[in-house]
């Protein structure tokens, strides 16, 4: 599913923040790497540290030490190449603009000519099921397609890599197996390393090629877990293997501190 | 709104504000009918919206410009907070006397007062729109390299717009009341200063006939305005 | 800790003192009849405000600001009970409501002059007039927003319909409400200030009113400046009060 080239890496990362009650320590020496093409989770107890670690990888905050890289070049602010996708869709997709401005907007700094850009927004739209939709409104749609849209948005620029925080959490639950299925799917045909964080172990299991689970206060990363499940996944299929079981009762334990 | 008549109509005939000087019910609307005919009256009426709009007009163009660019600055927005807060919550009658004396009562100085009453308000409510843009939102742009430009056209000014949309509407109201303070206290010409020539010569039914067109007129002027505001921030519910 | 309460404080006050400063120093010499020197206006302040004509005017204007708001208030928040909670009273009285709402307050000013005359009365029934539609109007919109989920609970629990008004919809209208309140004590202060500027007698308004109308510049500018102080403090005083009454609805704010 990859081609080996480490795209993404964490060395040695630290984050303290800067409380008025004392420094509180919530990162510890987390260090892993994503290959080109890879899906990973990054799974652990509320509050641990996920977000904080998404927002390092993003650029957003820079680490009290450690390194990120991003394609050998540090991260010190957010680079290029990046596309996120976050759990509130109605507050990171703009309501005075169409679809397709919403979409059209990260794309003007790729140089594309405006036929180009037509021809990637309905390529995009059409690949997460919302061909015609241009010129709807975000808040004209449900909550899935919204989602949706936010999907297109991150699939359009090629990104080099993409990242998930919780992006399902706020849709229901057949939406969510909808959309998990979406996100294979656009795994399949465009091949983008994605770092997701998310509180569902078993999406993490059906998704990923690895979880990484973090662990303890301050964080670390106790384990990173391969899923060697086999393409391509199935909502029915893939769920009702043993390996599936084995693997997310697994990384349940070690999430609950019992392993 | 027919039973608040009669109980008007009821209350002066035969109840304790009857034999008063307040006018019933009845005779207050067909004042309202012959004032109509009164060619003052228009006068009067579109005195008091001249000074209502053109107040409103100065105060909006140039009050949400300046309050955009304080907002897009921390720091003109800290030093300036205080100033505002002062002065927003200043109702402009305090200054009609001041005003009069250096203006005379005339229109000038009902569309400074107009604007008086709106600039701060409005200054405040286009800084604080510009300020407040969702951190979800921030984050996304930032993550997909959106510059600082593209960032203040495109998210912080039409996030924006439901502030000062608010404070539109506010200030059209206020606009048409200080419109009417104008005329009533400092004498410019307005419907104010003819309802005032009307209590003071002791024409109760048409004071009050006065009084009905005020109400009249904000409505109306509301009602516009809420038109307008639905069509610039239509994603708003 | 100090260093950034006083970095604020400093980044909060400069202005202010910069543009009283500027005042200050370009009215020095000024000849303009209109426009005294900041000094002069400064002494002539102390002079009368401080605090020999307290009792005169301040305390009157205050007196009669407070008994009106109060009755106006009271009265806005019973009434606004009343026809929040009655589906069918509400379509027979809101729409009168709404109109009167629409009146400028001060344009209500003649009518009171008409009815009660040139007197306290006249003052304090505008004042409490005008007070009561903005708190009526902002109770009757909180008893229409509150929130189903709450009020099905409080039935779960059996609460008696008084119960639930006074311990649960009143209180989740609150911040609601107090706006409300605070636009009351706004247009109180305005009518205060009209009903003195249209009249006659004590207060501060009828005494700028007496100063412009004989020509005493510099009493007239004391006037107004000590009008607007005085706006402003009472609109800061609410705000303390209102931040300590809704301390929870600050805080759970800050949780979402």
């Amino acid at each position: 599913m990859s081609t080996g080239k480490v795209i993404v890496s964490a060395e040695s990362v630290v984050m303290d923040y800067q409380t008025p009650t004392g420094i509180k320590h919530v990162l510890s020496d987390i260090s892993f790497s994503l290959l080109e093409g890879e899906f990973a989770s990054i799974v652990g107890p509320s509050g641990v540290g996920k977000t904080t670690l998404l927002r390092l990888l993003t650029g957003l905050m820079k680490p009290t030490s450690g390194v990120i890289r991003i394609n050998g070049q540090e991260v010190n602010s957010p680079p290029p190449g990046l596309a996120v996708v976050l759990q509130d869709y109605t507050r990171s997709l703009m309501p005075w603009l169409t679809v397709e401005k919403n979409i059209s907007l990260p794309l003007k700094r790729l140089g594309l000519s405006k036929t180009e850009i037509a021809e990637t927004i309905e390529l995009v739209l059409t690949e997460v099921g919302l061909s015609g939709n241009q010129k709807n409104y975000p808040w004209q749609l449900s909550g899935g397609m919204q989602q949706r849209v936010a999907i297109a948005r991150a699939i359009a620029v090629r990104p080099q890599l993409l990242i998930m925080d919780e992006p399902f959490a706020s849709v229901d639950a057949q939406t969510r197996f909808d959309l998990e299925d979406l996100v294979l799917k656009v795994r399949d045909d465009f091949k983008i390393t994605t770092a997701m964080v998310t509180h569902d172990i078993d999406e993490a299991v059906y998704l990923s090629d690895k979880v990484v689970v973090l662990y303890g206060s301050p964080a670390n990363v106790k384990e990173i877990v391969k899923v060697d499940l086999p393409y391509p996944r199935n909502q029915v299929a893939s769920r009702g293997r043993e390996e599936f079981a084995e693997l997310r009762t697994k990384i349940y334990a070690q999430v609950r501190g019992l392993q | 709104m027919l039973g608040f008549m009669l109980l008007w109509q009821l209350g002066t005939s035969f109840g304790p504000l009857s034999g008063g000087s307040l006018p019933s019910a009845v005779s207050a609307v067909s004042t309202l009918g012959e004032l109509f005919v009164l060619p003052e009256i228009w006068v009067a009426i579109g005195q008091t919206l001249f000074i209502a709009l053109v107040g409103l007009l100065i105060s909006v163009v140039l009050g949400i410009p300046a309050g955009v660019l304080v907002g897009l600055s921390p720091f003109a927005f800290r030093s300036l907070k205080p100033v505002l807060d002062f002065f927003k919550v200043i109702p402009p009658i305090v200054i009609i006397p001041i005003v009069i004396l250096v203006f005379g009562p005339t229109t000038e100085m009902g569309i400074f007062l107009v604007v008086f009453a709106n600039f701060f308000m409005l200054v405040f409510q286009s800084a604080y729109g510009v300020r407040d843009l969702d951190s979800v939102l921030l984050d996304t742009l930032k993550c997909y390299g959106m510059t600082k430009w593209e960032e203040i056209w495109y998210a912080r000014i039409p996030g924006a717009l439901p502030f000062i949309a608010v404070g539109v509407r506010i200030a059209v109201a206020s606009s048409m009341i200080v419109a009417v303070v104008a005329g009533l206290i400092g004498g410019a010409p307005s419907l104010g200063q003819q309802m005032l020539l009307y209590q003071s010569s002791g024409q109760p039914n048409q004071t009050f006939a006065i009084v009905i067109i005020f109400g009249v007129l904000g409505l109306v002027l509301a009602r516009i305005y809420a038109q307008i505001q639905r069509k610039i921030v239509f994603w708003t519910n | 800790m100090i260093k950034k309460i006083s970095m604020n404080a400093i980044q909060s006050l400069w202005l202010p003192f910069a543009l009283v400063a500027a005042w200050w120093v370009f009215s020095a010499n000024s000849e303009d009849p209109f426009f005294p020197p900041l000094s002069v206006i400064w002494d002539q302040f102390v002079f009368l405000w401080v605090f020999d004509n307290v009792p005169i005017h301040v305390v009157p204007s205050l007196i009669n600001l407070f008994s009106g708001f109060s009755i106006g208030v009271l009265i806005g928040l019973v009434g606004g009970v009343i026809i929040g909670t009655n589906q069918g009273l509400a379509r027979y009285i809101e729409p009168s409501v709404d109109f009167i709402r629409s009146i400028p307050p001060v344009a209500t000013v003649p009518i009171f002059i008409m009815i009660f005359g040139l007197s306290y009365e006249m003052r304090v029934a505008a004042i409490a007039f005008s007070a009561i539609f903005p708190t009526m109007l902002a109770v009757i919109q909180g008893m229409h927003s509150n929130n189903p989920t709450l009020l099905d609970t409080a039935k779960v629990f059996r609460l008696t319909p008084f119960q639930t008004l006074v311990r649960v919809r009143i209180p989740a209208a609150g911040p609601i409400i107090f706006s409300g309140i605070q636009v009351s004590l706004q247009v109180a202060f305005v009518v205060t200030i009209a009903s003195e500027l249209l009249g006659s007698g004590f207060g501060i308004g009828a005494f700028t009113l007496i100063a412009t109308d004989t020509f005493m510049i510099t009493d007239a500018w004391t006037g107004v400046i000590l009008m607007g102080t005085l706006g402003f403090l009472v609109n800061v005083i609410f705000n303390l009060v209102e931040r300590r009454v809704l301390r929870w609805y600050l805080a759970s704010k800050k949780l979402s």
